[in-house]
């Protein structure tokens, strides 16, 4: 549990270096806000996007491998991935690195007291209230823009 | 794999005579069948989880019959000497840490006696659950300090179903119903100083649970954050619900699972290598599934979804197709389950729609 967890924030961290400090990344962050200043910018936005959502598929690369090693994998488990990765992603804050890592975290923390002291069959619960709690008081999630 | 008491090299073991005082008490337990398991459960069930049995250097359990599955664990090393109910008498030497399991069919067992022919003394002990195996090692209160115990054993076919008080009637109907036979050897039991498992949810609060709960949850936020970057990634900069996201997920899972089991590569080293493959995919799908020239990110979303589920699918039931099932690296934990024809029709017939 311990090396997948340090790997992931490793590949977090890069991610965060690659989106903020290079030319590529800077471009990928402008494009979802003005596809015409990228255009001016000499950035062509449809290769910028290529890029950007193929990066999104290779980090899932590594999450599998990361997936496989924490626990037994067989392909219906899909609906619970997706379902904690949009609650993530909304509590988080959209397009928010490390506003989705403190998601993650906080998700994480708060469905392993779940497991814990109510039992885990609570956890989605738990994590779905989160998500209506979320959109209800704060839209923007925690880091939103 | 389990060991189990077939894999153990006997110290000794011969087919001489057994005494008569031996042979009578034998005869006596074929009349008047002695359920080891069934007086311990009764008694588990009276007293509460942790009954043991004290053992001395020389001490010896009569014959008794096993009938449910159990696994024991030597806590410290000793050496024993049993009758079996074939007629042998052998001799095994035990090491500290070592475990067998034994298991019994509906009708099978094991009738045996147990002497303690080392020189240590011992507690012998039996039935605990699973979170209060450690208490066995616990010495006893009172003087003889060096007294612990020989032998931890578990019943694995009451302990299969958790939270079950260990009636293990209800587990093998009609296999054995044996009187406790007072003033037999195996009857003098003792409780072991432990606590009981924790009840109310007041006092389930403890530190270490806490600190294990806060520990475990940020591990597993570290794995949701590598689980959900691809979303965030997608979804909150490009404005592409990728639903099929974990169907990457699990396909990188599998390919991990596939290089690590036959070529026995490491896991996170396989999926690094095969992040330019996925990077490679990704581009694919972009450009050839999303209407990319379109400005409108509206029709972007409409366009992706249907793709994404086509997507999801057919992951899915290759995945099935190809390798099966359930895959797990953990030994032991390895269960390739058939999946059932109909959820097989049914993810068919939505690629097929799809297609």
């Amino acid at each position: 549990m311990l090396v997948p967890c340090l790997m992931s924030l490793l590949m977090l961290a890069a991610l965060q270096w690659f989106l903020t400090r290079t030319f590529t990344g800077r471009a990928i962050m402008a494009v979802s806000q003005d596809q015409l200043a990228l255009q001016l910018m000499a950035a062509d936005p449809i290769r910028i996007k290529r890029i950007a959502f193929a990066i999104s598929i290779a980090t899932a690369s590594l999450a599998g491998a990361f997936l496989i090693i924490i626990q037994p994998v067989e392909p219906s488990i899909g609906g619970n991935i997706l379902a904690a990765c949009f609650a993530i992603c909304v509590l988080g804050g959209l397009g928010s690195l490390p506003g989705m890592l403190l998601g993650a975290v906080l998700l994480g923390i708060i469905e392993s007291f779940t497991a814990t002291f109510y039992g885990p069959s609570w956890a989605p619960a738990v994590s779905f209230g989160l998500l209506l709690l979320t959109l209800g008081v704060r839209p923007s999630g925690l880091m939103g823009r | 794999m389990a060991l189990t008491m077939m894999d153990k090299q006997a110290a000794r073991k011969d087919r001489t005579e057994w005494p008569a005082a031996l042979r009578d008490e034998f005869e006596r337990e074929a009349g008047a069948p002695n359920g080891w398991c069934r007086q311990r459960a009764r008694l588990r069930d009276r007293q509460g989880p942790g009954v043991d049995h004290p053992s001395r250097a020389g001490q010896r359990f009569g014959f008794h019959r096993h009938v449910l599955n159990y696994f024991w664990t030597a806590v410290t090393g000793s050496r024993g000497r049993q009758h079996l109910m074939d007629g042998t008498t052998v001799e095994y030497s035990y090491a500290p840490g070592e475990t067998r399991h034994e298991t019994y069919g509906p009708g099978e067992f094991k009738v045996h006696d147990l002497e303690n022919i080392g020189e240590r003394d011992g507690v012998h002990d039996r039935r605990i659950p699973r979170q209060r195996q450690h208490a066995a090692a616990i010495p006893e209160k009172g003087p003889p300090r060096r007294r612990l115990a020989v032998f931890v054993y578990v019943d694995t076919t009451t302990l299969s179903s958790p939270g079950s008080t260990g009636r293990s009637s209800k587990h093998r109907p009609g296999v054995l119903d044996c009187p406790v036979e007072p003033g037999n050897d195996t009857d003098r039991v003792r409780r072991i100083p432990c606590k009981r498992p924790k009840q109310s949810r007041g006092e389930m609060f403890s530190y270490d649970l806490l600190l294990n709960a806060v520990t475990a949850g940020l591990l597993l936020g570290g794995f949701y954050a590598a689980v959900t970057v691809g979303v965030s990634i997608s979804f909150g900069i490009l404005d592409i619900v990728n639903i099929a996201h974990p169907a990457f997920i699990i396909l990188g899972s599998y390919i991990a699972y596939f290089f690590s089991a036959q070529l026995g590569l490491d896991p996170i080293l396989t999926s690094i290598l095969a992040l330019p493959a996925f990077y490679l995919l990704g581009a694919a799908i972009y450009q050839v599934l999303l209407p990319v020239r379109s400005r409108s990110t509206a029709r972007i979303r409409c366009a992706a979804s249907p793709s994404f589920f086509g997507i999801l699918f057919i992951t899915e039931v290759s995945l099935v197709l190809v390798f099966g099932g359930r895959l797990s690296l953990r030994p032991g934990e390895l269960h390739r389950d058939k999946v059932g024809t109909s959820a097989w029709s049914t993810c068919r017939c939505a690629c097929w729609c799809r297609a």
